[in-house]
């Protein structure tokens, strides 16, 4: 009696905990993984930009063709950059792009087409890598 | 109701090992949810190309024998002084230019062509003023 007793209280105990599952919600979840890093500059000396300005007859008038970035680190040597030249309304007149040196102080940039002199209101550089 | 025995040093010491484990449990599923984030360099800036000056500068061509054989430049400022001037003439059929320095007090600046350009009904004179 005892043995019976205690299969029946066995399977309502196992029955109860199968209804009990089949109330829960599948649930899977894709992985999310976060993480935060501070960005930084490869140097923090100021860079400064010079201009060549060449005369072009077709345009007519002056063009800059080379861009003399000075003040370049050692931190930023040998790292990717783009140099834009903008006019009004911060409209890209042009882009030059290359690699930094792996020495020296300064690198030359040359935008092909050249930009004309006159149109230019701005400059933008950004070194990555 | 708690019974004599679960208050046993025994039992108590298996109960604390058992919640510390399961505390480290939980704190390792804590941080798997973390990824390792790492960044190369990157810095950009954005500047505007300042003007030595926004007013309006004269400009005199300089004629010897039907040529134009220099131009100059006047009105310029003192924020100018120290740039380079460069100037070029251009008559249609050729152009020839030079450049000079402006003196450090603006004023006045001679540039002379490189090669003279013949006077003609129309001529067009570009200058330009890079740094200081």
């Amino acid at each position: 009696m005892k043995r019976i007793l205690a299969a029946i209280i066995a399977a309502l105990i196992t029955f109860g905990g199968v209804y009990g599952l089949a109330a829960s919600l599948n649930l899977t979840s894709d992985s999310l993984g976060a993480g935060t890093v501070a960005v930084a500059a490869c140097q923090a000396g100021a860079l400064n930009a010079t201009y060549t300005s060449t005369y072009s007859a077709t345009a007519p008038g002056y063009t800059v063709g080379t861009v003399t970035v000075t003040g370049l680190a050692a931190t930023c040597y040998s790292k990717p950059y783009k140099i834009t030249l903008s006019g009004a309304a911060s409209v890209s007149l042009g882009e030059a792009t290359g690699t930094t040196p792996s020495s020296g102080t300064s690198f030359a940039a040359t935008f092909s087409p050249a930009v004309a002199a006159a149109s230019v209101t701005g400059i933008s550089v950004v070194i990555s890598g | 109701m708690r019974s004599p025995a679960d208050t046993r040093p025994a039992v108590i010491w298996r109960r604390t090992v058992g919640l510390g484990f399961l505390t480290a449990v939980c704190a390792v599923v804590g941080f798997a949810a973390s990824v390792s984030v790492s960044s190369e360099s990157l810095g950009a800036s954005s500047i505007s190309v300042p003007r030595c000056t926004a007013a309006g500068l004269s400009v005199l061509q300089n004629l010897t024998a039907g040529n134009v054989v220099s131009v100059t430049v006047s009105s310029l400022p003192a924020a100018c002084g120290g740039a380079t001037l460069q100037v070029t003439v251009n008559n249609g059929l050729t152009n020839s230019g030079g450049s000079a320095a402006i003196a450090a007090g603006g004023g006045a600046t001679t540039v002379t062509l490189t090669v003279p350009v013949a006077v003609t009904a129309s001529e067009q004179t570009d200058l330009v003023v890079v740094g200081p």
